[in-house]
């Protein structure tokens, strides 16, 4: 079967990645963190890439690279428990000094494989779903919000593009941009471009109709609540966040989000119906399977966990588990293809 | 549809108003074209025919602009948009999501249009334009040309009686362009959609519409269509049959300034240059002509050194700049990009060329170089004060100040009138008097024929064409030529 990467719809691809993040945020299992690692590298290259999201993916490549090696390094230097020393360092050095062990050195693998099957899962993420596809998704009380982001996402390379220019401008009169002294001669076009454009955009979307108020539409008593109502809660949340209950304040916050995008009524923004296409149903499916099974077996004993203090063991692995983090190669099996753009 | 009474605005802190005593009716399936100097009220009168004046910018505003029947005092602008659409400029700047279709769906969804009814508005208006094959493609996909034509599609989902167009086509190439009006024309006359459309390229615009009107220092004039042409001849908006007559020898070409030997260029896997072979001398002013994407952008940038040939040589002023910095190149080569404003940033005039001057270790006339470029009196003035015109005065200034020996110039006519297009020739041809050798990549014909004693054309990276102007000049040869449509195609029809 071939498709595109947009055939497969951004809330199977969403699946996807919570399938592929949830044992990496919650064990330190090598063998299945190994496994995830490979299936995520293996979609990853299994889809064609859009221009310029390889540099992306090269990005994330190197970031999860470089804190694999930190994490090795960091836990075998200061972690200076378990039962298989390999090498000491004098005791007399500031916490890298006592036994190096096995322990650690297994620990700081697991680390390493559990962070960067994150990132890589992140990075595939990133590269197959647009992030106006996904914008677009969003509840219907957060739609406005999401006009302003698709706004803030077209502004970004735009703006990107202005800032290489006026850097290659300035250099053609002759100017080595060094310090601050130079920022100036950057800054000040890069500014007054931005907010141009700005302007331009805002009356282009004044002239378009946004913000036009429907037939019949009227401000009712609810209506005229939820703004204060919205602001109240946000204040709420203040406390609960200077005294560290995020998740809590998280919920007031997104509450508070949620009445102020009613404030207005919604926008048939989502205008596109798009049925389930068989490769989302592919994608959706094996990825909801994943989660589900990992859910059972370790509902039933069979534990994900794992540790490698106080004693270096060699980790349990279920067949079954491992079947279903296999599920996550369902994208390279059923939607690899060529790209629409 | 539209009907203005004695409107008068000022914008704020301005000393004279904008728009005085305006009296003008806009009939349905009526072609309006308006006509004016940079500054001279074009746009503002079109902001206050979609509302955007007085609801978004303030100012002072008297008299009466009724729009499908609605006051626009007490109607914002969001609430004419389903009577009267707006296309602006530049595509960039109007485009709000990521894919054609979406863009149509956004002005419908605003409008309060059902989510079962937008799939076939867009299709109707797609099909009304002939932009079926670009309905699902992504915005960042598509050419300067194709995002106009969404825009203008955008504008036209709601089903409006009229569209305002503020320059539309005034950063396209002459195919895309006339692709822009042909889709006007198309709906000016099977849908009767009226039209007011400002615009600096009017030549070939003239016969496609039934009203003139000018713009002069805020006063509107209407023209009827036997005087229409000498009124903008007079008043400098389009070239005299002097203009287009004149040839311009340039100064006997002097020693080479630039070679270029084999020199071949590829973003990627896309080629953009192939096997470009040319030498400039003192004295010569070049046009570089050619469509879109053809690699003028990128050979000026090759001159300049902001960019590295794959393979190949350049020689300027005798040394291979290759491998050398940019910063080491400007002391030779001037160049003064597409969106010349980028590079304003100082708080005076004076102070915007003095950084040049500073940042080569040059001495120069300041003082001299601005009123050359006709800024005189402007020393202390803010760049970003000056109109758009004056600021790629500014911007030219800007870089010759330093006497460059090359001097490369971008598309620097776009959005400026016949009279400032003119005193640029002018000056580029005093420059080339002065032993500066001149190269602008243009898209426009007349302005290539007012400065230009060479011509060199480029089609998909390559050199199609090199000759002297003065060959191209020939009575014969300019009658073959002009019959191809610089803007906006006359022969449409």
């Amino acid at each position: 079967m071939m498709a595109s990467n947009r055939a497969i719809d951004p809330a199977a691809w969403l699946l996807w990645f919570l399938a592929a993040g949830a044992i990496p945020l919650t064990s330190r299992q090598p063998l299945y963190l190994a496994l995830i690692l490979l299936a995520v590298v293996f979609v990853h290259l299994a889809f064609p890439h859009r221009e310029g999201h390889g540099r992306s993916w090269r990005l994330f490549a190197y970031i999860g690279s470089s804190v694999a090696v930190l994490s090795i390094g960091f836990n075998v230097l200061t972690v200076h428990s378990g039962d298989r020393p390999f090498a000491e360092l004098p005791g007399g050095l500031p916490i890298i000094g006592g036994q190096l062990t096995y322990n650690a050195l297994v620990y700081g693998v697991a680390s390493a494989l559990a962070i960067s099957s994150l990132l890589f899962a992140a990075a595939t993420f990133n590269t197959a779903v647009r992030h106006a596809d996904l914008i677009r998704r969003l509840p219907r009380p957060f739609q406005r919000l999401g006009v302003a982001g698709a706004i803030a996402l077209n502004f970004v390379p735009q703006t990107m593009q202005a800032g290489r220019d006026i850097y290659d401008t300035q250099r053609t009169r002759g100017r080595t941009m060094r310090g601050v002294r130079d920022a100036r001669a950057f800054v000040v076009p890069l500014l007054g471009n931005g907010l141009e454009r700005a302007f331009q955009m805002s009356e282009a979307m004044e002239t378009r109709g946004y913000g036009s108020r429907r037939p019949g539409e009227r401000d009712g008593q609810l209506r005229r609540l939820q703004m204060p109502v919205a602001v109240a809660l946000i204040i709420l949340a203040l406390p609960l966040v200077a005294t560290g209950r995020l998740l809590p304040a998280l919920v007031i916050v997104m509450t508070a989000l949620m009445l102020l995008g009613g404030v207005r009524p919604a926008l048939p923004w989502r205008w596109r119906i798009d049925g389930w296409s068989r490769p989302t149903i592919g994608v959706a499916i094996p990825s909801c399977m994943s989660l589900a099974v990992v859910a059972w077996r370790t509902a039933t004993g069979h534990s994900i966990a794992y540790s490698p203090f106080p004693r270096l063991v060699w980790p349990d692995f279920d067949l079954v588990i491992g079947l279903a983090i296999c599920l996550l190669l369902a994208p390279a099996i059923v939607a690899p293809g060529v790209d629409d753009d | 549809m539209i009907d203005i009474r004695h409107l008068h605005f000022r914008y704020p802190e301005a000393a004279t108003d904008a728009l005085v005593d305006v009296n003008l009716k806009v009939d349905a399936g009526q072609f309006a074209l308006l006509a004016g100097q940079s500054g001279s009220g074009k746009s503002t009168l079109l902001r206050c025919m979609n509302g955007l004046i007085p609801h978004f910018h303030g100012g002072f505003f008297s008299g009466k602009v009724i729009v499908d029947g609605r006051n626009t005092i007490q109607t914002a602008p969001r609430d004419l948009a389903s009577s009267v659409g707006t296309v602006f400029q530049d595509p960039e700047a109007q485009l709000v999501t990521d894919t054609a279709e979406d863009e149509m769906a956004f002005s419908l969804a605003n409008l309060g249009h059902s989510r079962s009814a937008i799939p076939g508005r867009i299709a109707t208006v797609c099909a009304g334009l002939g932009i079926e094959h670009l309905r699902t493609r992504r915005i960042s996909s598509l050419s300067g040309g194709e995002r106009q034509l969404v825009a203008l599609a955008a504008a036209l989902a709601p089903g409006p009686d009229g569209l305002l167009l503020d320059e539309p086509t005034s950063q396209l190439d002459p195919s895309n362009a006339a692709t822009i009006i042909e889709a006007l024309k198309r709906q000016n006359r099977q849908r009767g959609v009226y039209v007011v459309l400002a615009e600096h390229r009017l030549e070939r615009l003239l016969e496609n519409s039934d009203t003139l009107y000018v713009a002069s220092d805020g006063h509107i004039s209407g023209c009827e269509s036997r005087e229409a042409r000498l009124a903008l001849v007079r008043q400098g908006l389009i070239p005299s049959e002097h203009d287009r007559l004149a040839l311009f020898e340039s100064p006997a070409a002097g020693d080479e300034i630039a070679t270029l030997a084999g020199v071949s260029f590829s973003y990627g896997r896309h080629q953009v240059l192939r096997d470009i072979d040319m030498v400039v001398r003192e004295g010569e002013t070049i046009a570089l002509l050619g469509p879109n994407g053809s690699g003028k952008t990128t050979l000026l940038k090759h001159l300049i050194g902001l960019l590295r040939p794959d393979t190949g040589v350049m020689v300027i002023d005798e040394i291979d700049q290759v491998n050398k910095p940019v910063q080491r190149i400007a002391r030779t080569v001037g160049y003064v990009p597409q969106q010349a404003t980028l590079m304003l940033h100082q708080e005076t005039v004076a102070k915007e060329l003095l950084f040049t001057l500073d940042s080569l270790g040059r001495d120069g006339s300041i003082r001299e170089e601005i009123e050359r470029v006709g800024l005189g009196g402007f020393e202390d003035r803010h760049p970003l004060d000056l109109s758009g015109g004056e600021r790629q005065r500014l911007a030219v200034a800007a870089v010759t100040v330093a006497g460059p020996r090359l001097l490369l110039l971008d598309e620097p006519t776009r959005g400026l009138p016949w009279s400032m297009k003119r005193d640029l020739a002018r000056m580029l041809r005093a420059k080339a008097g002065q032993g500066c050798a001149v190269i602008v990549a243009t898209h426009d014909e007349d302005f290539a024929r007012a400065f230009a004693s060479r011509r060199i054309v480029l089609s998909d990276g390559s050199i199609v064409e090199d000759e002297p102007c003065a060959a191209v000049n020939q009575p014969e040869v300019r009658k073959n030529r002009d019959d191809t449509p610089l803007l906006t195609g006359s022969n449409l029809d």
